[in-house]
């Protein structure tokens, strides 16, 4: 959808960018019954079937690496109804290189109503933040071309626009270069020429993928849909999942909630283990584990806890299969426990520690017994096993360090004991709870919901926790994962319906920065409507246009739509999950390009290290991207495909002149990146030398550049083989308010408090203290802070310890061009409202009634602290300014 | 568009099942050319019926709504139709995933996008073609799910490689109630080995004449009295092992605990150590209770009925339980007196394990009497039960 919020850039590169062309004569074919308005757009753009939209271009483009799949669209809008369009191939030249039309896949986008108000009840609390609205005909499911016209549906109604969405997959090997031709477009009979160019970048990704994840594909869900509930179309559906580059929650077994394991179950379960074992595209292997319920240990009963007993019998038959494979199974499997899912939320955070206690045990004590064994030649020996000593090794240390995942909601106030509260300078992490006893003091590997990442200081306490965990277990594959659901919505990265395509595609990248390893996602093929929440699943009796099937949100639990209906076998997919299977091969091509950094800083003789690396990628995300946000300019797509650019710019850095970016600092005044080159390479800043500092095998220098004007820099690096060419801009991305000009706002009223805290831009968080020895207020006066990014609102966190209400005067002026219009408080993962006032122009009284906290919030309540989300909405028509002010805060008893 | 008005010109009853074979492809035999000329004399003798499609399978909407059954799956079927392009394909695969046991699929009424179809009041036959793509003779059975879990079903042998219309006549007395929520489609699997069947054209004959309704006037306080025939026909009877030589019988009988009316009589085959490994006791379940206003009686009062056990040839064990929103709500193993009439009764609170009266006490749906082994292969078994009714009883 076409953003109508303007910006600046943050930064970008500014590499050959995509020129929109104009539209020539053909761009509005005449057909007999009228005229069809043809535009063409990149994979991204998501083009409503019902609003006003020219991109001006008449132009395929699209840039890939070698071994990726990319996309680009076209766009009819016709004056008449179309009865049949179609789309004719060619292949595309390149010197005498051919881009055969084979590699080409055609897809009819379909449409779906998005649905805002559902169950009757208030909007999203993002609502605003997102720019699609309730009745808007979103383009989703991508019916492959072939079907659309076997079915007739290849039509468009008068007014609509209708999109075509042109898939390419560059063959490994397939020679650089810039790949031209036309395709011909075909309505209604009258033909119209679509050029086409396909630039191949030389690099190639790998077939194998590297991230992890974990996509819930229930097989017993396809008995709505695809009306099919065999073992041959959940294989249809892991596979389709593998070559998205995502891994199934298990492998195809009939088991669907992977609490149905059971003893009899395990040996069918390895036959197809060993399959994807195997299997370049699959990197993650569920261990699937079942609960019992009522369990007691050391004289005290656990509601449920994992069924130990068949665990360890599935631990002991995948070692000795692993041994007859001559296959080490063990290393792409790990586990999420998802029936200890949001334990935080679900009250099971006893169960969790003592399962993952009870787990880790197992593992430890089968490595010390397991491993005497093989010193003895005695393991399994009496059944006949045969072995290599060190592949019996490897197998057990694979099994010894097994990881238990679970999903973490605990909203950045607690874990397991451990403390990562908001500002606090000092994390406990690894420090023993003093209410806890040994049982519950042990790292757990976590997978966190995305917008926890937004925070410094949770990003902090992640990279903590895995050096405890490390450090604790004595090994060095801590792994942290994100999440996401329902929640978070715009603008953190998610698979929501009613957000830009870009909440996928920056996934990759952001797991690429913050070293999150893997993703997880609770149902991708829910056809059916959950949106009673509690009363269960229902049919739904049209799979293709029920886009809300979880309360309040869009296209949750479902990334694809049953192929049944269509003669498929197999799912169709939809242009969110093409969009995050390019942002995992996007992950793969920073996959690449750290092998190739490691390369540089071995070859320098230093030692590698991951946050160095993070630096660069950073460094490359920031004009699209920070901590998990995407920032929603009205170009960010043409900025992100810049990205893109600058990372073929990098990979030839790297590769070609041995030289990385090691740190990168965001000052007030300037931006500072810091190169390290071991091939004496000649680095020049605007034409003028850059400092080098020679050291033995390699040299460094920094690079500083305005934050101040929009101003493209050139940073050249040149060897006696190669020259590369950086074009640098940062735009003027501090020249109004940055983080250190709004904390020292924070922090000169807030002082006395201490207990305010600010992270980010927009977000703050606000303490009332406890007791009455403690101060009870906190003054914040935010009276010069400028707007001058484009969310449209500010949030504040408000930490409630006591359960009186809270009451505050909140001032707002309202500038020319910027309004802030309206105040919300609201709690829960869905943002139920508690307050909503709209503001005028001065004092305004604001009073949060902690009773529907109390009454609501039970479970919610973690470690004495009510959490109240309050969301300030404003409307600014460009980058100014506007006051506003909080009162004193008190607490009404 | 589909060309199904073919069969629309076939104004089809019978008054069992009856297999059409062909579309002409191949010349019928003598017995197929005799259940023509007996379609065809039915045809004759009742008035005309209304074809109503139900399901042709075109369109991708005609799948929407289908669902899975067991493990079974249902695919679009483009190699062969019966009439259009295509048809539903029923594939038991070999490979991979080799199959066991049968195939199925359900065919909601209500929620496709040809409307609700579900009032089936008017119904008087149902047609659908089957070409079952093996040598040999498979069957086929249908089943058409009703409220309260009654259901009625049939089943057909489908001869091979050729495609063969299925028409079944509904029996008014089947179907108690005027709502089929579901159809279930069942087709006979080849353990280990690939089977396919193409189903279409399912379609509803109506009458134009109406179905006339039956009138059951229920006294004061009376559930089941079973003096009116139609109090005998919503009774389900079920072997419990899944074989019908052990089911037992249900009939109407002019013995009864008043000397007046009728009462019911079971009579249960005697079976082998079979049944009692079976995972469902065999059973008899009555429908016909949903009519009762349960929420007018208090805890205090009883459900009761009269029950006569022969000396000879008598249950020896019965259980009595009470279903609620179709979950069991009570069980009750009953010692049986012989050779006289004699009453049971139960205290709703009793019904209700001494909780709070629940809406599901409220919303008894089903009585059933189920019994465990019966282990003399020769002999039946017979109960007569009368009388099913509400007593008031005043407070404690």
């Amino acid at each position: 959808m076409k953003k109508i919020l303007t910006t600046a850039l943050a930064f970008t590169f500014l590499l050959s960018a995509a020129a929109c062309k104009n539209p020539t004569e053909d761009s509005s074919a005449v057909v007999e019954d009228g005229n069809v308005k043809i535009c063409t757009t990149n994979s991204l753009e998501k083009v409503l079937q019902q609003e006003t939209y020219d991109s001006g271009a008449l132009q395929l483009e699209i840039k890939a690496f070698q071994n990726e799949h990319e996309a680009a669209q076209i766009i009819m809008t016709p004056d008449y109804n179309v009865r049949s369009y179609m789309l004719t191939l060619s292949d595309l030249t390149s010197g005498n290189h051919t881009l055969g039309k084979e590699n080409f896949d055609l897809y009819h986008e379909k449409y779906i109503e998005l649905e805002r108000d559902v169950e009757g009840g208030e909007k999203h609390f993002y609502n605003g933040l997102s720019p699609y609205k309730d009745g808007d005909m979103s383009p989703d499911a991508l019916l492959p071309m072939n079907a659309a016209i076997e079915y007739g549906e290849n039509v468009i109604a008068k007014g609509n626009n209708q999109g075509i969405y042109v898939s390419v997959k560059i063959p490994k090997g397939q020679p650089a270069g810039v790949y031209t031709g036309n395709f011909t477009l075909d309505v209604d009979g009258k033909k119209t020429t679509i050029p086409v160019e396909v630039t191949v970048w030389g690099y190639e990704i790998s077939d194998e993928t590297h991230s992890r994840s974990t996509w819930a594909v229930m097989f017993d869900n396809n008995k709505y849909g695809e009306a099919n509930l065999t073992k041959f179309m959940e294989k249809a559906y892991v596979d389709n999942l593998l070559n998205f580059r995502l891994n199934p929650q298990n492998v195809p077994v009939l088991l669907g909630d992977a609490t149905n394991f059971k003893e009899s179950k395990i040996e069918e379960w390895l036959d197809s283990v060993v399959q994807y074992a195997q299997d370049p595209r699959c990197s993650y292997i569920n261990i699937p584990t079942n609960a019992q319920k009522n369990v007691t240990v050391d004289g005290r009963v656990y509601s449920r806890l994992t069924n130990m007993d068949l665990y360890a019998k599935t631990l002991t038959a995948v070692a000795k299969r692993s041994l007859k494979e001559g296959i080490n199974l063990f290393e792409k499997m790990d586990m999420w426990l998802n029936f200890l899912d949001e334990s935080e939320q679900n009250g099971d955070v006893d169960n969790l520690e003592m399962s993952t206690y009870l787990m880790k045990k197992q593992q430890a004590d089968f490595a010390t017994e397991w491993k005497a064994a093989v010193d003895d030649n005695a393991w399994f020996a009496d059944e006949g096993y045969s072995y290599d000593k060190d592949f019996a090794y490897e197998v057990i240390e694979s099994m010894r360090t097994l990881k238990q995942f679970v999903s973490d909601a605990s909203d950045g106030v607690t874990r397991d004991g451990q403390r990562f509260e908001a500002g606090s300078a000092d994390l406990d992490v690894g420090k023993p709870h003093e209410d806890r006893d040994a049982y519950f003091n042990h790292p757990v590997s976590y997978m966190t919901r995305a917008q926890e990442f937004d925070y410094s200081y949770s990003r902090q306490f992640f990279d903590d926790y895995e050096a405890w965990y490390n450090e604790y277990y004595q090994t060095d594959d801590a792994e942290q994962w994100l999440y996401t659901g329902c929640y978070p919505h715009y603008p953190y990265v998610n698979v929501l319906l009613d957000c830009d395509l870009m909440m996928q595609r920056a996934t990759g990248w952001m797991m690429q920065q913050y070293d999150i390893s893997g993703m997880q996602m609770w149902y991708s093929n829910m056809y059916q409507d959950m949106t009673g929440y509690n009363t269960g699943m229902k049919p739904i009796s049209d799979p293709y246009a029920n886009a809300s099937r979880f309360p309040e949100t869009n296209g949750d639990g479902f990334t694809t739509y049953p192929g049944m209906p269509y003669g498929i076998i197999g799912p169709i997919n939809t242009m969110r999950i093409h969009s995050l299977r390019d942002s995992m091969e996007d992950y793969e091509v920073l996959y690449l390009l750290e092998q190739e950094y490691k390369k540089v800083i071995t070859d320098a003789g230093l030692e590698y290290s991951r946050n160095d690396f993070e630096k660069m990628v950073e460094y490359i995300n920031e004009s699209f991207f920070e901590h998990g946000r995407i920032k929603a300019y009205e170009d960010m797509n043409e900025t992100f495909l810049s990205a893109r650019e600058a990372l073929v710019v990098l990979l030839d850095m790297v590769t070609k002149t041995g030289t990385v970016i090691t740190d990168y600092e965001k000052l007030a005044e300037k931006a500072v990146l810091t190169l390290l080159s071991t091939k004496n390479a000649d680095v020049t800043l605007n034409s003028n030398a850059l400092s080098m500092q020679q050291e033995e095998g390699y040299q460094v220098g920094k690079a500083e550049f305005s934050v101040t004007e929009l101003k493209t820099s050139k940073l050249q690096v040149k060897t006696d083989s190669a020259t590369v060419n950086v074009d640098v801009s940062f735009g003027y991305y501090n020249e109004n308010v940055g983080v250190e000009t709004v904390k020292k706002l924070l922090s000169a009223s807030v002082n006395d408090s201490g207990a305010a805290v600010v992270d980010g831009v927009y977000r703050y968080t606000l303490a009332v203290a406890e007791t009455e020895a403690e101060k009870r207020y906190v003054d914040l006066d935010l009276s010069v802070y400028k707007i001058n990014h484009l969310y449209g609102e500010l949030w504040l966190t408000m930490y409630n310890y006591g359960t009186e209400d809270v009451k505050f005067n909140l001032y707002a002026s309202h500038s020319d061009n910027t309004k802030f219009k309206e105040f919300t408080s609201r709690y829960g993962i869905h943002g139920d409202k508690i307050t909503s006032i709209t503001l005028k122009p001065g004092k305004n009284l604001v009073k949060i009634p902690t009773f529907i906290l109390l009454w609501n919030m039970q479970k919610q309540r973690v470690h004495g602290r009510y959490d109240t989300l309050m969301a300030l909405r404003f409307e600014t028509t460009s980058c100014a300014e506007a006051a506003l002010g909080f009162g004193q805060i008190t607490i009404e008893r | 568009m589909k060309k199904w008005n073919k069969i629309l010109s076939l104004l089809l009853t019978a008054t069992a099942t009856f297999s059409l074979f062909g579309c002409g492809s191949k010349d019928l035999t003598e017995e197929q050319k005799a259940q023509l000329e007996k379609i065809e004399q039915i045809k004759n003798n009742i008035g005309k019926l209304t074809p109503t499609l139900v399901n042709d399978f075109e369109l991708p909407k005609d799948f929407y709504v289908l669902q899975g059954a067991d493990q079974s799956g249902v695919y679009v079927g483009k190699e062969r139709a019966h009439s259009g392009k295509q048809s539903a394909k029923i594939w038991m695969q070999s490979e991979d995933n080799p199959w066991s046991g049968n195939a199925a699929f359900i065919m909601p009424l209500k929620t496709g996008w040809r409307g609700d179809l579900s009032d089936v009041s008017l119904v008087k036959s149902i047609s659908f073609w089957v070409y079952n793509e093996q040598d040999e003779e498979r069957t086929v059975t249908c089943k058409m799910e009703l409220p309260n879990g009654a259901s009625v079903k049939f089943s057909e042998d489908v001869p091979g490689k050729v495609w063969t219309q299925i028409v079944y006549d509904l029996k008014r007395e089947q179907i108690p109630s005027p709502r089929c929520e579901n159809i279930i489609f069942s087709f006979e699997g080849n353990t280990g080995h690939e089977s396919i069947y193409y189903l279409d054209d399912v379609v509803f004959y109506k009458s134009t004449q109406g179905v006339q309704q039956q009138t059951v006037a229920l006294q004061q306080d009376e559930v089941l009295f079973f003096d009116n025939a139609t109090q005998v026909r919503n009774i389900a009877s079920h072997g419990g092992g899944g074989s019908s030589a052990l089911v037992a019988a249900v009939e109407q009988s002019s013995f009864t605990a008043t000397g007046r009316g009728s009462s019911m009589l079971i009579t249960a085959p005697g079976g082998t150590e079979h049944w009692s490994k079976s995972q469902h006791w065999p059973a008899v379940q009555l429908y016909n209770v949903s009519y009762t206003p349960w929420k007018l009686y208090d805890m205090n009062d009883e459900l009761c009925f009269d029950y006569y056990v022969p000396e000879e040839g008598g249950f020896r064990e019965l259980w009595f339980h009470v279903y609620g929103s179709g979950i069991q709500i009570y069980n009750k193993p009953m010692t049986l007196t012989r050779g006289k009439w004699t009453t049971f009764s139960v205290t709703v609170k009793q019904i209700c394990g001494g909780r709070e009266k629940a809406g599901s006490f409220d919303a008894i749906n089903q009585l059933a009497f189920c019994w465990g082994e019966l282990d003399a292969p020769n002999e039946t078994f017979q109960i007569y039960v009368d009388n099913i009714r509400m007593k008031v009883n005043k407070g404690e």
